[in-house]
């Protein structure tokens, strides 16, 4: 089956960032998490494929079509959510909703009602004084009313207490289950994505660090922790990111055979959580081994 | 296309409720213009409505969720030109109502009707000057785009009422009193044809050029 997205060699620069030549494709039926810390490129990246910003060079394919030759089509086929409404303020729930269902060719209005419903959404309450978990679950409830089969998020959960924050990963949870349907959702909130995220793409400083499914990406690094000593062996080689503190150290390893090694020499290992993963990498590119 | 237009009506519903104690203020205070004040208000009235969309959507960051839509950009351009006719039709309606409720006030107060020339006058000028404006607009967003529609709404606004006391004998500068001596001698429904009809070329050319420029604009 074909990818939902495929971006190939995307290119942006702007004075003080690039985005450097980024590759990366998004398979049906799975959510994918976009991670990396503030400033990495993944709102350049959303506002790239949305076409929002305009690309110096590459291809951005959804659905298999050029995204800016076929961009109405493919738009109607979008869902989004943005970190900031950027909705009306001044409008109600209601008529927002309204303007939005008009600009859709397949809007199911049954659909909204049901979300607005188990969102408790007030519809005759102005924008503005909508709380921010209420603006978020409005994008959503609008992203997910008019039949999307793609679904592209910016995160959409920053801010969010923990409640609003699960029924939201609920939601996606369900819309999934629909194996013609993709989510794309970016994040620097990575419990987020160890819920409910099958692939996991991180970028840092414009570039594309890895492009796994999360299982594999866990399954696959420890975190490491042992005497200051082992530093001094061959064995740093196999390290990512050290932390070191006065009695020893903390790094994250890639590949079983080193984890193994480490683990012979005296080291401990645990399973990572995804913030361990993007947090070593991270101390990794910024030249900490 | 027609949403993106009533869109902008809805989100600036307050503006909207004062627009007849608006039409009421600028009625009074153009008492010294004679039948150019209803032109004058009509272009104020229309040059508001048009800033109060533009400073909404600024503070909304709307671009970006207009953008998202599946909506073209050419419609989204082409709804903000043709929202300038209906604030100018809005406007009028407006000034037809307010006009007749203060006809019956009992006070002297110089009320002008509404004359081919001056609504001739009035849309002319509304559409070179957002002709103007939406380009700039377009391209650089409201903010920057704000300046050169207070130059243009002043620089017309100031000019048309200057032009209107020569008309009306008030004014000594020689170039106003040529400039209206002009007027007054030609065919003026000819005339007021000749400033609609090139001043729609004007706003045409505007909209191809608005477009093109939106289709470059980044969020």
């Amino acid at each position: 089956m074909e990818n939902i997205l495929e971006v190939k060699s995307l290119t942006k620069t702007f004075q003080d960032f690039t985005l450097s030549n980024i590759s990366f494709s998004l398979p049906r039926g799975f959510i994918t998490g976009f991670i990396g810390p503030n400033g990495s490129g993944k709102t350049t990246t959303i506002k790239l494929i949305m076409n929002l910003l305009k690309k110096d060079r590459g291809e951005v394919s959804i659905f298999g079509l050029d995204h800016i030759r076929h961009e109405r089509e493919i738009k109607n086929r979008i869902g989004f959510v943005y970190d900031e409404s950027h909705f009306y303020e001044e409008l109600t729930v209601e008529r927002m909703k309204r303007f939005i269902a008009s600009a859709y060719n397949n809007w199911d209005e049954e659909k909204f009602r049901s979300l607005a419903g188990k969102f408790s959404l007030p519809l005759n309450k102005s924008i503005k004084d909508l709380s921010r978990g209420m603006k978020v679950k409005f994008s959503l409830a609008a992203a997910l009313s008019h039949k999307a089969d793609l679904l592209i998020m910016d995160e959409p959960t920053s801010g969010l207490d923990p409640v609003v924050r699960s029924e939201i990963l609920d939601i996606l949870h369900d819309v999934i289950q629909d194996e013609n349907k993709g989510v794309f959702f970016s994040t620097h909130i990575t419990s987020d994505l160890d819920r409910i995220a099958d692939y996991i793409i991180m970028i840092y400083k414009g570039e594309i660090l890895f492009n796994k499914t999360k299982d594999e990406l866990i399954e696959e690094h420890a975190v490491i922790k042992g005497p200051l000593s082992l530093l001094d062996t061959s064995l740093k080689n196999n390290l990512i990111g050290i932390k070191k503190g006065i009695y020893g150290f903390e790094a994250l390893t890639a590949g079983k055979e080193a984890a193994d090694a480490l683990v012979k020499a005296g080291a401990a290992a645990e399973k990572p959580a995804l913030e361990d993963i993007m947090l070593y990498y991270t101390r990794k590119e910024n030249g900490n081994a | 296309m027609l949403n993106l237009i009533f869109k902008d009506l809805l989100i600036q519903k307050k503006t909207l409720g004062f627009l007849g104690l608006y039409i009421i203020i600028l009625t009074l205070a153009f008492q010294s213009v004679g039948s150019g004040a209803f032109t004058s208000i009509i272009i104020a009235v229309t040059y508001q409505l048009v800033i109060t969309a533009g400073s909404l959507e600024e503070k909304t960051g709307s671009d970006i969720v207009l953008n998202s839509l599946p909506i073209s950009r050419e419609k989204i351009v082409a709804a903000k030109y043709l929202s300038v006719f209906f604030y100018g039709l809005m406007a009028v309606l407006a000034y037809l109502i307010y006009a007749a409720l203060l006809r019956l006030v009992p006070i002297p107060i110089n009320i002008p009707p509404i004359t081919p020339e001056s609504l001739a006058a009035a849309f002319t000028v509304i559409m070179v000057m957002n002709g103007i404006y939406y380009p700039v607009y377009f391209k650089t967003g409201f903010v920057r785009a704000r300046i050169i529609s207070l130059i243009v709404f002043f620089a017309f606004f100031f000019g048309l009422i200057s032009l209107f006391e020569a008309a009306g004998g008030s004014s000594s500068h020689g170039v106003l009193q040529a400039i209206a001596g002009f007027f007054s001698s030609v065919n003026k429904t000819q005339f007021s044809l000749m400033l609609i009809g090139g001043a729609l070329i004007f706003m045409l050319a505007s909209l191809i050029l608005s477009i093109k420029l939106y289709r470059g604009r980044e969020f």
